[in-house]
């Protein structure tokens, strides 16, 4: 289909003369529509067989030797009772055995300990019992924050921007509140965890789940925006009515004072990081950050209002917009973190052993210096590799 | 892993992607500087030569890591687990060799500017 495509046909189409070429191709097609038709039937034939005439089995009935057969059939509502301690590969275990040795608690955590939902971090490469992660509460906080979410992106396709607005508002304003119940409220060292091994709870390691957690989002978003640094140097050389009439002059003082502020920023998350093993100053290196991160948006919306060709009229607008727009939303969630450090350190959520709120507001507010000298300097740029164009 | 072995570093596991994040490098920087040569309209000779340098130098510096971790002894320090991840980075290092010569090499050899 992507060959027919290129071969100049239309999609949506129920008919052509046939002398355009695309006939092999889309009897090919036709070829594989019918062996994905085959593969659905099959797994809709395999259910309906299994309904009619599959019989109950209990656990294990295969005499298989892998880990999954140790769990119940049908599960139990807690699913096992305890975690399994493998000292060979999971292939070569009497599922059986394990299964009631599991059931009696005789592995990881069989047993309950305030009220906490509890399961174990392991070393990455060992598997060694590394933290004792907390569980958050079931709650509907979930739910409401979909709801906003699909609330904001439904509204912008209605064009209700300020209803979108109000809705993005509230979706970060769920997550500040779901960080006021987040973690534990004090330290609480190596806890038993089974088989005779104490591990700290998450709270108080530096790999844990909201750790990594920040990493990969921020991964996702580093592509996100070599994306955006893509399609601006795309347009660049390749959009149709580039030059546009007019190019913008972006004043570098207010780049260079966006770029000092969220340097401020990102040193004062460290001086928080810092006071907080000293007991000493954290309220007002976490106040420090937030003056520097306002300043750093003022700055570039200052940039963003002086932006010609406007960004509706023409794409180097658009873009210019677009990448400036993209350190203003970090810089703003970069805020809503300051908020939340603030909130919880009042809440008794931090403390010297459990810095994770401090190093997570490092790490954003890393991110989004190195994102924005980036995407500054880019927009910096963009009138000259405009100026390149019409020579 | 056996009781006795060290548990490998975490930082290990990057070395199993660090070929293939060569090989996207290759990948945008060949296509960045085509359209951008073509652009500017450089003549066909330097804009090969240009393009054949960015690609032998990426298969350079994958070239690099498959020795790097072809002699690394591994297995020695940290046991079957070692062993193992080893053998996985090289693999997928020698993976990511050929595949910059298979996906990539078509730059020097097609027309280079329509």
């Amino acid at each position: 289909m992507h060959l027919t495509g290129l071969r100049g046909m239309p999609r949506r189409i129920y008919t052509y003369s046939g002398d355009e070429g695309w006939n092999w191709l889309n009897l090919l097609s036709s070829v594989g529509g019918f062996i994905m038709t085959i593969g659905f039937a099959l797994v809709v034939i395999d259910l309906l067989a299994q309904l009619r005439y599959g019989r109950r089995v209990r656990r294990d009935p295969w005499k298989a030797e892998t880990l999954e057969w140790a769990m119940p059939i049908p599960p139990a509502p807690y699913n096992f009772a305890s975690i399994p301690h493998l000292e060979t590969g999971p292939d070569r275990i009497a599922p059986v055995g394990l299964a009631l040795s599991l059931a009696r608690g005789e592995g990881y955590l069989g047993f309950a300990r305030n009220g906490w939902q509890e399961t174990l971090g392991v070393h990455i490469t060992s598997g060694e019992p590394e933290q004792l992660i907390v569980l958050a509460r079931p709650t509907y906080l979930p739910l409401y924050t979909a709801l906003a979410t699909a609330a904001a992106v439904l509204a912008m396709l209605f064009h209700l921007y300020l209803l979108a607005l109000a809705a993005a508002l509230a979706v970060a304003g769920l997550f500040v509140l779901a960080g006021q119940s987040a973690g534990l409220s004090r330290d609480y060292g190596p806890m038993p965890v089974g088989n005779g091994v104490s591990v700290p709870p998450h709270t108080e390691v530096v790999g844990s789940p909201p750790w990594w957690a920040l990493i990969f989002a921020l991964v996702a978003d580093g592509v996100l925006f070599a994306s955006l640094v893509f399609g601006t140097l795309y347009l660049w050389i390749s959009a149709p009515n580039w030059p546009p009439a007019q190019t913008f002059a972006p004043d570098l003082r207010l780049a260079l004072a966006a770029v000092a502020a969220l340097v401020v920023a990102a040193a004062a998350a460290r001086g928080s990081l810092r006071s907080l093993a000293a007991d000493g100053m954290t309220r007002g290196w976490i106040g420090l950050a937030a003056l520097g991160l306002v300043v750093a948006i003022a700055a570039v919306v200052a940039m963003i209002a002086a932006i010609v060709p406007r960004p509706t009229e023409h794409a180097l607008g658009a873009t210019a917009a677009a990448l400036l727009a993209f350190v203003v939303l970090h810089a703003g969630v970069g805020l809503l973190f300051l908020l939340s450090n603030l909130l919880r350190l009042g809440a008794g959520f931090v403390s010297s052993q459990r810095s994770l709120d401090m190093r997570l507001t490092r790490l954003w507010l890393d991110y989004t210096l190195v994102t924005g000298v980036v995407a500054l300097g880019l927009v910096l740029a963009l009138p000259a590799l405009v100026g390149m164009l019409k020579t | 892993m056996t009781a006795s072995a060290r548990p490998v570093p975490p930082g290990y596991l990057l070395w199993l992607a660090a070929g293939f994040v060569v090989w996207c490098s290759a990948l945008v920087v060949l296509y960045a500087v085509h359209a951008i040569g073509c652009a500017f309209a450089w003549s066909a000779g330097p804009l090969r030569l240009v393009l054949a340098l960015v690609l032998f130098a990426h298969l350079a510096v994958i070239g690099w890591i498959w020795r790097r971790l072809g002699r690394s002894h591994l297995g020695l320090d940290f046991g079957r687990t070692g062993a193992f991840l080893n053998g996985a980075a090289v693999w997928a290092t020698i993976a990511a060799f050929a595949t910059t010569i298979f996906t990539l090499s078509a730059s020097l050899l097609l027309t280079v500017c329509m």
